[in-house]
């Protein structure tokens, strides 16, 4: 069974190494200059000098703030252009790995062939989902250690990746997403029989379970944290730290208050001291931040929840496409 | 079929026969083998020989009869008991499938395994088969050895008769009457004796017709002994 399953999937994976192989130069050929760039520009001495305190002294020249931000601006392009490819690749092993698992055997009818040998459907399931799981998640981890190397100084110059659509294309979590997605693709392919089909429904849910999870559900993997300062002091939320400042206005969610405790509006403002009379105006003297956030801290944490989450899903998902395979298919 | 156990020893050819279209034969002989136990290989890839089908190309590329070749060579090379075949030949010309009929009925002979098939080309059956099974409208209609079938019905022709005559033994299947004659398909163990009756052997295929033609006629003939073994050949 493993022969044949190798046979059968063997130009997927040779697509799947080479395309690793050609991201992994893309990485190392952007990734290099960026680098040397962290290091030569001093920025990279400047963010270890300062380490890493929750608030850090409002001085007028910055501190790190502007090497940082010209170094931000600098790789802005390949930063924006690695979210943007990096939100899709896992979706591929669904639609291109699992969907024609099962719905192409049914379209060529091949199924009755394979089937109908002295290997039970349950062995044949069981060995094709395990190798190509398996597979994958070897790729997905060579994708992990290289998209990590890639980001770490642009995660340091940023402080920022924890957030949205930043947290979810590295770390271990594409590992999870990868795996889901192909299980996702292997059930929809089973049932309904056609691989195109399949790949439509693979691609769709994806997405929604995808922006389900990380809006409604990631925020609460535990508790949040609350954090307030003043509008205008000397001291300032460490903008290095990669928490996760939960976003969103209205009362209770964070945002703006004045002295007596009542809500403002949302979002958070800083006024660079002494402070000024619009600020004063606006929010009258002793208004305050309040931020609800998951601190950085937590960060390797809430990847491994989130990747356990998905790899959780996939497992049950496979399960129930070999519980197909067995009772439904004829 | 569920465990491996039944799957072994049954033997099955889907319709048009499909195969991994990018494999080649050599490696379908190869699935048989790590897929099967006690598959033989030798057989298999003897009989590839024989018929002088390349084992080195994909599979895709080879003509329909030749696939239908490599799916029986793998298929009896599991030596199972019992084959079924659905419509082995219904997409084959007429050359690759009497080749096909032929190589089955070889291995019929040499290995005494039963085979079920179906198929619509009544004329391959009469060769072939030892069983018959007509199914109408989902309903068994023909039920017997082909050579009791056979021997059991028979065509009249006479003079005109009036369509409810009744002056043979047995059963009218089908009747049919022109101004001056009389065709009758009857079904009777009896000798004809009246002499003003030609007395005809019918084909498999005019009597399967025959039925299929009038399911409401109800003539069910019963099985001549116990089945032994399935629908078609032994």
């Amino acid at each position: 069974m493993i022969w044949l399953s190798w046979r059968q999937h063997r130009g997927q994976i040779l697509v799947l190494a080479v395309g690793l192989l050609v991201l992994g130069a893309l990485l190392l050929l952007t990734g290099r200059p960026m680098r040397d760039a962290f290091a030569d520009t001093g920025l990279d001495r400047c963010l270890r000098t300062q380490g890493d305190p929750a608030f850090v002294p409002v001085t007028g020249e910055g501190g790190c703030v502007e090497l940082a931000e010209a170094f931000a601006s600098r790789f802005f392009n390949e930063r924006l252009l690695a979210l943007v490819a990096f939100i899709l690749l896992p979706v591929m092993a669904g639609m291109f790995l699992g969907a024609p698992v099962v719905a192409r055997e049914l379209e060529q009818g091949t199924h009755q062939f394979v089937w109908t040998q002295g290997v039970s459907r349950t062995r044949w399931a069981v060995t094709k989902l395990v190798m190509l799981s398996l597979i994958l998640l070897a790729v997905a981890g060579l994708f992990a250690l290289m998209v990590e190397w890639w980001f770490e100084p642009l995660n340091r110059a940023t402080g920022d990746r924890f957030t949205w659509l930043i947290f979810d294309q590295q770390g271990s979590v594409p590992a999870g997403y990868a795996l889901f997605a192909f299980a996702l693709g292997v059930l929809a392919g089973a049932i309904t029989r056609r691989t195109v089909r399949a790949m439509g429904i693979t691609l769709a849910s994806f997405f929604v379970v995808r922006f389900a999870v990380a809006v409604w559900i990631r925020p609460h993997y535990l508790g949040t944290l609350e954090r307030t300062y003043p509008l205008s002091a000397n001291r300032m939320p460490n903008p290095f730290r990669s928490d996760f400042v939960i976003g969103g206005g209205g009362p209770g969610i964070g945002g703006i208050y004045d002295a007596a405790g009542r809500f403002i509006k949302g979002g958070q403002t800083f006024c660079l001291p002494p402070m000024p009379a619009e600020c004063v105006s606006e929010y009258g003297r002793g208004a305050y931040n309040l931020e609800i956030l998951q601190p950085a801290s937590r960060y390797w944490l809430f990847q491994g929840i989130e990747t356990l989450l998905f790899a959780g899903v996939a497992v049950v998902l496979l399960i129930g496409a070999i519980w197909w395979i067995r009772r439904r298919l004829t | 079929m569920q465990g491996p156990e039944p799957l072994g020893r049954v033997g099955f050819v889907a319709q048009d026969t499909p195969l991994y279209p990018d494999f080649t034969a050599g490696e379908l002989v190869t699935l048989g083998r790590k897929l099967n136990t006690g598959f033989d290989e030798r057989l298999a890839l003897d009989r590839l020989r024989q018929l002088e089908i390349p084992t080195d190309r994909a599979v895709e590329t080879l003509s329909g009869g030749q696939r239908a070749q490599v799916a029986l060579a793998i298929v009896l090379a599991k030596r199972p008991s019992l084959l079924l075949l659905d419509e082995p030949v219904a997409s084959l010309d007429p050359l690759a499938r009497r080749e096909f009929l032929q190589a089955l009925a070889g291995s019929v002979a040499e290995e005494g395994l039963t085979v079920v098939l179906s198929s619509h080309l009544l004329a391959d059956l009469e060769r072939l088969c030892d069983y018959l099974i007509v199914l109408s409208a989902s309903h068994v209609q023909v039920l017997g050895a082909v050579d009791d079938l056979l021997a059991e019905h028979k065509v009249l022709v006479g003079p005109r008769r009036d369509p409810s005559y009744g002056g043979v033994l047995g059963t009218i299947v089908q009747e049919h009457h022109t101004e001056r004659q009389s065709t009758l398909l009857v079904r009777t163990s009896e000798p004809v004796s009246d002499p003003s009756w030609m007395v005809h052997d019918v084909s498999l295929e005019e009597l399967v017709l025959a039925y299929l033609g009038h399911p409401a006629a109800g003539a069910l003939p019963g099985p001549a002994r116990p089945i032994d073994g399935g629908e078609a050949s032994r």
